[in-house]
This record gives C-alpha cells, sequence and structure tokens, in this order.
C-alpha cells in the first residue's frame, strides 16, 4: 500500500512534466495542424537557460539575501523569456515561409530539433550538468511515505500553469482566438483576427510551458545534458498523441497516463525496457484509435 | 560575362563520354604520378579528397592542393577529352541501345575504382556514398513516389545491418566471405522488408502525421528492441565483421537499386503508387490494388535500406543500434529532400552531395550538425521540392518518353 | 438476370440515416437518372455501391453475386466504374499517366518482369499508352496528354475523368454530376457524348445530375431521393410532374 501511494505520487510527478511539454505539442498542433518535432529540443533548451539562470540568480541571491522563492520565479521567468524569444525566431524564419508545403516544414522541424541539440554541444561543450537546487528539500512523512517539496513544488507549479492556460484559452479574446483557428484557419482572418499573431503566441505559450517542464525537470532529475530533449519530447509527444492531439485535455492526460504507464512498467519490467514500453504503449493505441483519447476525428468527404 | 557564356558552351559542347575518358585518364595519370607531384608541391603526402582535408588541417596547403587539383585532374581530364571528341559519335555508332548504358557504367566504375581503389580514404567515402544513394533512392520511393512521410528509415537499415552481420559472422564460414556476402545482403533485406509491413499494415487505415508517428515508433521500437538483446551484443554493439563491402560492391548495389528501383516507378506498378499518393480513393475506384500496391512500396523501400544496411556494416566493420537511430533517418531525410521528391535522379544527386558535404564539413564535427540544417532550410525556401524534384536526368528516362516531350537537362 | 440489383439499401453514419430502403433494378444498357436536392443521399449511393462504403443494411447484386464487403477496386475491377462530383483527377501526373494508371486490373506481366523490364511488361506498357492515346483522341484531349492535370481546363479535365473511367472497361458507369460547372452549350455535348458513351462501350449508365436539362432528356427513367428515401421513380414526365418531387425542391405552399 505505502509502496503504491509512493509510486502513485512519482507517477504524478513525472506525468505533470510530460503533460506540461505535451500541451505545447498539442497547442501548436491544434493551430496549424504540424507536428513540431523540434519542440522536445525547445524542452532542452528551456532547462539549460534555466541552469544559467539559477547559477546567476543564485548568486546574486547570497549577495543580496534574497527569498528563495523570488529566485525560482526569476529563473522560471528568464527560462520562459529565452526559450519563447528562440521558438518564435525558429517560427519565424523558417517555419512561417514553408507553412503551406507540409511535408517541407515537417523536415525543417526535424532539422531544427537537430540544429537545437548541436548549437547547444557547441556553446556550453559536451556538458552533463547539475542542477542546483532551488527550494530548500524538506522531505515530509506521512506513515512510510515520503514526499518532498521538490515534488509539491514540480507539481502544484505544473498545475498552477495548466489551470492559468485553461483561463487563457477559454476566457480570453486570444484564446478564443486559439481555439477557432484549428477549426477553420481560413475563415478567422476575414473575422479580423491575424494569423500570424495568433500563431506566434500559441507558439511562446508552448514554449514558456516547455521551459517551465525544463526547469521542473532539471529540480527532479538534476542531471541537464544537450540530449535530454529527445527522451522527454518523444514521451512527452506520444502523452499528446494518445490524449488526442490538438486537444489541450487531451494532452495533461496523456501527459499523466504516459506517467504512470512508465513508472508502472518500471516497476515491473526492467528499467531498460522503459522506453521501449512506452513506444508499444503509442503503436498500439495508434493502431487501436489514431485520433487518440479526446481527438476529433476528421472525417473525409468522398 | 560573354567570356563566361563561350566557356560555358565551348565546356557544354564536349560529350559527357569524352569527360569520362578524360577523368579515367587523368586517375590513372594520378596512379603512377600523384605521390611525387603532391611532395613537389609541398604537401605532406597526396590529397585523398581533392586536399580538402588538408586544407582544412592548414590553410598553408590551400594553394598548393589548388594547384594539385589543377595539374593532376583538370587539365589532363579536358586534354584528354578534347582529343576524345572526335571519336565519340563514331564510338556511339558501334554500339547498339543495349550496349549503351552497360558501356558507360563499365567506364565509371573503372573510373571510380582507378582513382579510389588504392586508397582507403577513398574506398570508405565511395563505398557511403554508395550506399548513401541506395539509402536516399529508397526513401524517395515511399516519401516521393507514394507521398507518405516516413521518418523511421534508420530502423530497416539497423535490421539489415544486423541480420546481415550476424549470418556472415556467426552463421557462414568465415573463409567463404566474399561468396556469402550477398547472401547474407539479401537475407538483411528480406528482414528489413517484413519489418517494412509493420508499417505498411497500419498504412491501410492511417495516413499522413500519423503514419509518420507510426514510422518513428517502429524505428525506436527496432532500436530499442535490439538494445535488449544481450545475445548480439545490446547496447555494447556488435562487430566481427569483415571488410566485404568496397568500392565494386557498393557500386554494383547500388546501380542495381538505381535501375530496379527506377524499372519499378516506369511500370504500371509504379504507377499505381504514385496515384496513392494523388488520390488513395480514387485510385482505389480506378481498380488500383491500394492496400498490396502500399506493401509493395513499404516493402521494396525497406528491403534496400536493410540492403544499405548490411553494406554499412561489413565496411564500418562495428555496429551498435544507436547508430540507427532518428538522426540517421533524419540524414537519409535530407539527402532525399536535398536532391528531390519523386526524382530518382534527385535521390542520386542528393546522396552524393550530401555525403561529400559530410565529408568536407568532418573537421567541424559538432558544427556540422548546426550548419546542415540551416543549408536544408535555405534550400527549401529557395525549391520546396528540392533541387530535381519530379525531375529526371535525361540518361534515367526511357527513350519513349524522351521522344515525345522534352525532358529535364543532363 | 439485371446487371445490377439493388434491394433495400440502407445505410447509416453514426446516427443519422442517409440512405433508406433504397430500391433499384438497372439492367444492361439502361440509362438511369437521380435526382433530389443536396444532402439526399445521392452520392452515398454511389459510394455504397463502388465498396467505399459498407452499407448497414440491404444487398447489392453485381449479375447476381454480392458486391457488399468487396473492396473498391475489386468492385471496379468487374465493371463498375464512377466519376466524382469534384473531379478527383491525379493532379500531379500526366494526362495520360492518368488514364494509363486506370489499366491497372489489366496487368498481366509479373512484378519480376516489370522490375527487369523484361518480358511482356514494356509491350504490355506500350499497349495500354496505345489505348489510353485512343481514347484520349476520341474525346479531343489527346493533345494534353503530357500536361499535367491540374493545368487543364474545368472542362476538359472532365472529359479526361471519364475517358480514365472508359480505361477500366467498365459495364456500369456510375457518373456524379457530370455537368456541374458547365453552360448550356457545354450541356448539350455532353448529353451526346453520354449517348455516344453509351452505344460505343456498350455501357449502362447511372448518374446523378442537378441539371434538369441534362436529366429529363437523357434519362429513360428517374429516381428521386430526398433525405436519404426514394420519394419518386418512373420516366420524366411522371417525375417532372410528381408533387412530392415539386415540394421536395420547391417547398411546400403556406397558407396564407
Amino acid at each position: 500500500m505505502v509502496y503504491f501511494l509512493q509510486q502513485f505520487i512519482n507517477a504524478v510527478q513525472l506525468g505533470s512534466i510530460y503533460a506540461l511539454v505535451a500541451l505545447g505539442y498539442s497547442m501548436v498542433y491544434g493551430v496549424l495542424r504540424f507536428i513540431n518535432f523540434a519542440h522536445g529540443d525547445i524542452f532542452m533548451v528551456g532547462a539549460l537557460l534555466a541552469y544559467m539562470g539559477a547559477g546567476f540568480l543564485l548568486r546574486l541571491a547570497n549577495q543580496a539575501s534574497l527569498p528563495g522563492g523570488l529566485v525560482f520565479l526569476g529563473t522560471m521567468l528568464f527560462s520562459m523569456a529565452g526559450t519563447t524569444l528562440i521558438a518564435l525566431t525558429i517560427e519565424k524564419v523558417a517555419y512561417r515561409p514553408l507553412r503551406q508545403y507540409r511535408l517541407s516544414v515537417v523536415i525543417t522541424a526535424l532539422g531544427m530539433g537537430v540544429l537545437l541539440e548541436h548549437l547547444a554541444l557547441v556553446i556550453v561543450g559536451p556538458w552533463r550538468l547539475s542542477f542546483p537546487p532551488l527550494v530548500s528539500d524538506h522531505v515530509y512523512r506521512f506513515g512510510g511515505v515520503s514526499i518532498s517539496t521538490i515534488q509539491l513544488l514540480i507539481i502544484f507549479v505544473s498545475l498552477g500553469l495548466m489551470i492559468l492556460l485553461e483561463f487563457l484559452v477559454q476566457r480570453t479574446k486570444q484564446g478564443i482566438a486559439m481555439r477557432a483557428i484549428s477549426y477553420d484557419r481560413e475563415t478567422l482572418p476575414l473575422m479580423g483576427v491575424s494569423v500570424n499573431q495568433i500563431v506566434s503566441l500559441t507558439f511562446a505559450i508552448a514554449s514558456c510551458l516547455a521551459a517551465a517542464g525544463g526547469l521542473l525537470y532539471g529540480h527532479a532529475y538534476p542531471i541537464v545534458e544537450p540530449y535530454m530533449g529527445i527522451m522527454v519530447g518523444w514521451k512527452s509527444f506520444i502523452s499528446a498523441v494518445v490524449g488526442g492531439i490538438g486537444s489541450i485535455r487531451g494532452a495533461v492526460l496523456g501527459g499523466f497516463i504516459l506517467g504512470f504507464v512508465e513508472i508502472g512498467a518500471g516497476a515491473v519490467f526492467p528499467s531498460r525496457m522503459r522506453d521501449l514500453i512506452s513506444f508499444v504503449v503509442l503503436m498500439t493505441v495508434l493502431l487501436i484509435r489514431p485520433t487518440g483519447i479526446y481527438g476529433v476525428a476528421r472525417r473525409q468527404k468522398v | 560575362m560573354a567570356l563566361a557564356q563561350k566557356l560555358k558552351s565551348h565546356l557544354a559542347s564536349i560529350p559527357p563520354l569524352a569527360y569520362i575518358l578524360g577523368m579515367l585518364a587523368a586517375a590513372v595519370t594520378e596512379r603512377l604520378a600523384g605521390e611525387p607531384l603532391a611532395v613537389l608541391l609541398g604537401l605532406p603526402s597526396m590529397p585523398s579528397l581533392f586536399g580538402i582535408t588538408l586544407s582544412q588541417r592548414s590553410p598553408l596547403f590551400l594553394p598548393a592542393s589548388v594547384a594539385y587539383d589543377a595539374l593532376m585532374y583538370v587539365i589532363p581530364t579536358y586534354v584528354v577529352a578534347r582529343l576524345a571528341t572526335p571519336f565519340v559519335p563514331r564510338i556511339l555508332e558501334r554500339l547498339t541501345a543495349g550496349l549503351l548504358m552497360p558501356v558507360y557504367l563499365l567506364l565509371v566504375f573503372a573510373l571510380l575504382q582507378t582513382w579510389g581503389g588504392y586508397h582507403e580514404y577513398r574506398i570508405l567515402v565511395l563505398s557511403l556514398m554508395g550506399i548513401n544513394v541506395i539509402l536516399a533512392v529508397s526513401l524517395n520511393l515511399v516519401n516521393g513516389y507514394m507521398g507518405e512521410f516516413s521518418v523511421g528509415h534508420a530502423g530497416f537499415m539497423g535490421v539489415g545491418a544486423y541480420v546481415a552481420s550476424i549470418l556472415t559472422v556467426l552463421v557462414f564460414p568465415r573463409s567463404l566471405g566474399q561468396l556469402t556476402f550477398p547472401l547474407a545482403l539479401l537475407a538483411g533485406g528480406v528482414m528489413a522488408a517484413l519489418a517494412g509491413l509493420l508499417v505498411a499494415i497500419p498504412s491501410f487505415k492511417i495516413r499522413g502525421d500519423y503514419l509518420a508517428i507510426i514510422t518513428l515508433a517502429v524505428n525506436y521500437i527496432i532500436k530499442n528492441g535490439i538494445e535488449n538483446i544481450e545475445k548480439i551484443g545490446g547496447s555494447r554493439g556488435f562487430m566481427g565483421m569483415a571488410k566485404l563491402t568496397n568500392i565494386p560492391s557498393a557500386f554494383m548495389w547500388s546501380v542495381l537499386t538505381l535501375w530496379l528501383i527506377r524499372n519499378f516507378v516506369l511500370s504500371p506498378r509504379g504507377r499505381a503508387v504514385v496515384a496513392i499518393r494523388e488520390d488513395e480513393i480514387a485510385a482505389e475506384t480506378m481498380t488500383v490494388d491500394t492496400r498490396y500496391t502500399k506493401i509493395l512500396g513499404f516493402c521494396t523501400s525497406s528491403f534496400f535500406a536493410g540492403i544499405a544496411g548490411g553494406l554499412f556494416a561489413h565496411l564500418l566493420l562495428y555496429i551498435n543500434p544507436s547508430t540507427f537511430s532518428l538522426l540517421k533517418s533524419t540524414e537519409v531525410l535530407v539527402m532525399v529532400y536535398l536532391g528531390g521528391m519523386a526524382s530518382i535522379s534527385g535521390s542520386l544527386l542528393g546522396a552524393v552531395t550530401f555525403t561529400l558535404l559530410l565529408e568536407l564539413l568532418r573537421p567541424l564535427e559538432v558544427w556540422k550538425w548546426v550548419l546542415i540544417p540551416l543549408l536544408l532550410v535555405g534550400m527549401l525556401l529557395r525549391r520546396h521540392a528540392g533541387l530535381m524534384g519530379f525531375r529526371e536526368f535525361s540518361f534515367l528516362v526511357p527513350r519513349e518518353e524522351a521522344e515525345s516531350h522534352g525532358s529535364a537537362s543532363d | 438476370m439485371a446487371l445490377l440489383q439493388i434491394s433495400d439499401l440502407t445505410h447509416y453514419f453514426g446516427g443519422l440515416r442517409a440512405v433508406h430502403d433504397f430500391d433499384l433494378t438497372l439492367n444492361q444498357g439502361e440509362l438511369i437518372g437521380l435526382i433530389g436536392p443536396n444532402g439526399a443521399g445521392k452520392t452515398t449511393v454511389f459510394n455504397l455501391i463502388t465498396g467505399i462504403y459498407r452499407p448497414s443494411e440491404g444487398s447489392i447484386l453485381l449479375d447476381g453475386q454480392s458486391i457488399i464487403g468487396l473492396q473498391p477496386h475489386r468492385i471496379a475491377a468487374q465493371g463498375v466504374c464512377r466519376t466524382f462530383q469534384t473531379i478527383r483527377l491525379f493532379s500531379n501526373v500526366s494526362v495520360l499517366d492518368n488514364v494509363k494508371i486506370a489499366f491497372y486490373s489489366q496487368i498481366q506481366s509479373t512484378l519480376l518482369e516489370s522490375l527487369l523490364r523484361a518480358g511482356r511488361s514494356v509491350q504490355e506498357d506500350r499497349a495500354f499508352g496505345a489505348e489510353a492515346m485512343r481514347l484520349l483522341a476520341l474525346f479531343g484531349v489527346d493533345r494534353y496528354a503530357h500536361e499535367l492535370a491540374r493545368n487543364l481546363p474545368y472542362g476538359e479535365q472532365r472529359r479526361v475523368e471519364i475517358v480514365r473511367a472508359l480505361a477500366t472497361k467498365p459495364r456500369l458507369l456510375l457518373l456524379d454530376e457530370p455537368a456541374a460547372g458547365m453552360n448550356p452549350g457545354e450541356i448539350d455535348h455532353l448529353m451526346d457524348l453520354i449517348y455516344y458513351i453509351r452505344d460505343q462501350f456498350k455501357l449502362t449508365i447511372f448518374l446523378i445530375e442537378h441539371q434538369m436539362r441534362l436529366v429529363m432528356r437523357t434519362c429513360e427513367r428517374i429516381k428521386v431521393m430526398d433525405f436519404g428515401a426514394t420519394i419518386a421513380e418512373g420516366c420524366p414526365d411522371e417525375v417532372r410532374n410528381d408533387q412530392r418531387v415539386l415540394k421536395a425542391y420547391l417547398g411546400e405552399e403556406v397558407e396564407a
């Protein structure tokens, strides 16, 4: 029982991070019908920038005795800003001009992912960096089940961001426009909405979420390296597809499903099979229900 | 400039056959006088690849390399080509239509073997080029002609690599080496073709983005699957292969692949593949068996990827699962897109260019993979279907079609 | 025996009943029309006959054999071919190749022969090419043979679509709104064309149309659908004056 609760918490933690990154895949797909294969590497960039920001802010905090929470917030904002800048540049320079050519833009995305990985390698070297803890680590115990502040941090920050996103998408004008685009791209400009602006906004939000994910991931699994985006990217991508790519609810649900599948599989199968199992899950879901749990099937008119 | 125009038209007036003979002569000369000339020019040794690597090592070698290239390649080629030009029409007359292509191929092979056969590095580059040609053409069959988006080609390559290697190392007697090599390659190809079913069958109901995801998943499942099989080394890799891949075998297999796939796309069943790309439902209604055609397309594609994998394994003599990851698949995608969609000439061009590019950029190491995506994007922005998208070199178009309407220039 | 025998054909899309108890008997050589307001289920009937959808209920017999559950290409190979409401040519392929593709079911050479370009495969391909050119010439579009299909003017594209369908050597030809987008002159020409192909190629023709001129003047029998059900059937004069048909198209009179 205790064991299950423990694993439950681990799964929620992992699932939250997958969900944050999965949201990025889903939102971009919802708006552009395009799978941004570079998104996993955006996540890596977020983690890297968070590392740099944390290093800088921690030094500043020691000198000026700032509260820990502020450092965390500062790092998150810094990472979000930097990641968004990079993502928007890629969108404007590489994706936008090729938007009409479906296959070309997808392969461009693959290329951009490779670019980011190797750019990181070049700039920072073949690093495996150790993420500095930004929050003092206490461990709370409830009858054998332990939960650390870091785990609580991850879960609550993720949930907070998701709620914020839900509000944004349901209540604000921009959010409504984002949902509208995923239904009908052509009519929207007729209503006075700039498609490019909404697309940029979507990319920005996706990047912020991925950056937050990177920051939180760095806390949970303190090793940060240039290829970390690949596996997390794929798992999050699988999450988005399982939940129904294009659907925000689907991305969140998918993220948690995958977190549970992975932790669960890890308990039963040897650890090196974890990734394999996630991919098999993906294949199975795609074969049974290609559009995922919340996905909308697009009927082709004959 | 008028001068440039004149030069261009003068060079264009020399027939390709003459150029090939010229290059052959240059290659022979290099075998005899290459090393001494290099030393004379102050180079540490004969440049392996036109002096590109040497110049990157030290810029001081650049002028000497250029001089070497001019004296050893450009001048002999031009001179012999000019001398041979008047004889070319007579030679061509003597050859019947059926002999034309084989003669060209023989000469090109002689050229490659003469130029590269005695130099380890050149053998490596030319063999890799052949392997890449096979990979690019086979992927183009699915991505270009059938209009699907397969992103997991490396997985099939891996299947072929491992199956062929296991056979030559653990099953076939070592001494029979070259004799059993084709068998091992074919076995690898067949297994890869079977693996292709993992993508072909889902493709009956699933298209587009979702199928792309499945191809990715299959790539990873194959890769992860191999990692989990300890008996063949798991993630540590597999080795022990003999160096059975060389210029003759790489050349032969790539020519075979080009020829077979070219024949296929020109045939009625090949046209059915294109029909699926354009409009699957209309194709079905016009009697095309789309399921069979999809299986044919995917499995043929992965079959040749498997052959390429087998050749690859017996060139590098060490393979491990991480070789056959998304990065490798991306490399092949770049070759296909660079060269041009639905174009055999394009895949040939793309593979050759890309292999040379990789060698050119080798000293840059990590920067290589920063530049290549940028080049790819740059290229796609100019021509979104690639260099030779939907077009072919004239020597690949069958006579009847060429006569009735024009084809792309050589 | 009737060429095509449809009984109690019913089809649902989820909870929506698109076709309801559709019956039809087609004999060899007939020219039958299917009309009705938009959304009446006409194209769905075509899709059911050609195997694109599997009917929820009912039977479809071709020469007395059921064709339900067969793959569309098998049905097409048995001689049932169609054109589409929106032109569905293979856009990035030449007109000639568009037609050559339709010879698929007539391929005799083996895969191996194709791969080696040996044996029968080259001759067969040439034969297909020659036959395709002949058909294109009959319809006056042979000059476009090497042009990409998408470059052709609309009317010519429609003709190529018909040529392509004829290449499958059909016995039953289903034409889905062949006159869509045509002006009156072109429609007259189309009517002649339809008679011509029916006689020259010994076809049975079943067509969906909105252009009343075409339907009333060419079809021997007409079926009228509305909301998935057959509301009238008979020769043109009967249908023209049928109350239910008028109501379906023009609506009901509102009491003053």
